[in-house]
């Protein structure tokens, strides 16, 4: 083999590696941004509007998130472990749910549903559920109802959650 | 428990005393149905032929459940044929002094009350009055939620769309008043919401509507105090509900098929505001 075989051989096995390395890059990049949805299910929330799924006959109540709850709404969210589990849905008279809905910048209609210690996630047609233990972050979204809610509500529902499952 | 059946003129009525086992089913079975309230001071008539059934709870019951210790099951106040039914399904599993006799009378008895179904008038499309509808026809639609629960109707059709049976793509729940002018008032109480339904249409048991308006519905009214109203629809076998945007469903808040609105377990709407009929022409928007 001439020394310009041995050469070209050599350049070759650079634009392999090379294509190899970068294909690993793409790959690795590419798992990371199909991750990254599950592990921050949204990266901003506007106009965030709480319902509270309790009556049968009247509307159910509901009220604008604070601007300034914003953030904490994120932070709670994000704090969540994920869950495998598909919650059952819970139907009967009384309280049921609480859920938020608003827009995501990037993904937007978002609607978050806590109920029964889990938390249920749909964003275009998809869905996520997280474990929320004691059942604090719907605790603490019934509670930014407080003056929107007539006190009676208010102590039936934190009361509901307050029970042992 | 001692069991009377009032079938005699001249001759001793027979009568069984019946295992425990036998006392509580009957007692759950005559409870569930809400015979115990409905026919707590009922006599049985004076006239010949199977007139009733005279039960004589055993002690342990009536100290638990507070109850008299004689009840009366007049035949007219409910079908006896069911009951019935259910009894001989019942002493089929359960050994007892006289059973082969027992079961013979309950076969006798069966088949008379067959026999006087049969003989009486043809069924019409509308169901014979009962206690709960006063002297009016009604109808009863089969319970099939079905279509309730398509996600385009499920989130806004509550349980007044579901008492009156007017499925639609609201754009909110539909309220009691709307769409003849004046929502019912917040809070709202068992009398605002009856008039607020009446003047949609409705009309109480015993203001009976005409053929025309068939199906002519009967609905009972539950108010949540201070906070909520809920209607439930009667169906053939059972009652049917729907919680707000939540499924239809012929259950309670309990898993138990609702055979009482009554008595079934409502969670807080604890207070019962009796039974309206919902005619054709009901209106539940504008």
């Amino acid at each position: 083999m001439s020394i310009l075989s041995r050469t070209l051989l050599g350049a070759n096995f650079m634009k392999v590696s090379l294509r190899v390395s970068l294909a690993i890059l793409f790959l690795t990049w590419g798992m990371h941004a199909m991750a990254a949805p599950n592990d921050k299910p949204v990266t901003a929330a506007s106009s965030v509007v709480v319902t509270l799924d309790v009556f049968s006959g009247r509307p159910n109540p509901t009220w604008p998130l604070a601007e300034g709850m914003t953030v904490e709404f994120l932070r709670r969210l994000h704090a969540l472990d994920s869950s495998k589990t598909t919650p059952r849905e819970f139907e009967d008279l009384g309280y049921r749910a609480v859920s938020a809905e608003f827009q995501d910048e990037t993904k937007g209609t978002v609607v978050v549903k806590a109920s029964r210690g889990v938390v249920t996630l749909n964003r275009a047609g998809q869905q996520f559920h997280y474990l929320d233990a004691d059942r604090q972050f719907e605790l603490w979204l019934v509670n930014t109802g407080g003056a929107h809610l007539t006190p009676d509500i208010l102590r039936y529902v934190t009361g509901e959650i307050a029970k042992p499952q | 428990m001692q069991l009377t059946f009032d079938v005699f003129s001249g001759r001793t009525n027979p009568s069984w005393r019946l295992p425990p086992i036998i006392s509580r089913q009957l007692f759950d079975l005559v409870n569930d149905n809400g015979l115990l309230q409905r026919l707590s001071s009922a006599e049985i008539p004076v006239r010949l032929g199977y007139r009733g059934l005279q039960i004589v709870w055993p002690p342990e019951i009536v100290v638990k459940y507070r109850v008299t210790p004689l009840l009366n099951l007049p035949v007219e106040a409910f079908d006896h044929l069911v009951l019935f039914k259910e009894l001989a399904a019942i002493a089929r599993f359960v050994g007892f002094f006289g059973l082969d006799e027992f079961q013979r009378l309950v076969r006798l008895i069966i088949e008379l009350l067959q026999k006087r179904a049969a003989s009486s008038p043809p069924p019409s499309a509308s169901a014979p009055p009962g206690p709960q509808a006063g002297p009016c026809a009604f109808e009863m639609l089969p319970f099939d939620p079905a279509p309730w629960n398509d996600p385009a109707f499920k989130p806004t059709n509550n349980c007044y769309a579901y008492a009156a049976n007017k499925r639609a793509p609201y754009a909110s729940k539909p309220q009691p008043g709307t769409a003849t002018g004046t929502t019912c008032a917040f809070p709202p109480t068992g009398p605002d919401v009856r008039a607020a339904a009446k003047r949609d249409g409705a009309h109480d048991v015993g203001d009976c509507f005409p053929d025309s308006e068939a199906p002519r519905l009967l609905v009972a009214l539950v108010i949540w105090p201070g906070e909520d109203y809920h209607w439930y629809r009667k169906h053939p076998d059972c009652w049917g509900h729907k919680p707000g945007g939540t499924a239809a469903r012929n259950v309670d808040s309990s898993g138990v098929v609702i055979t009482n609105p009554e008595t079934c377990d409502r969670g807080p709407y604890t207070e019962f505001h009796g039974y309206m009929l919902m005619p054709k022409s009901q209106k539940v928007a504008a």
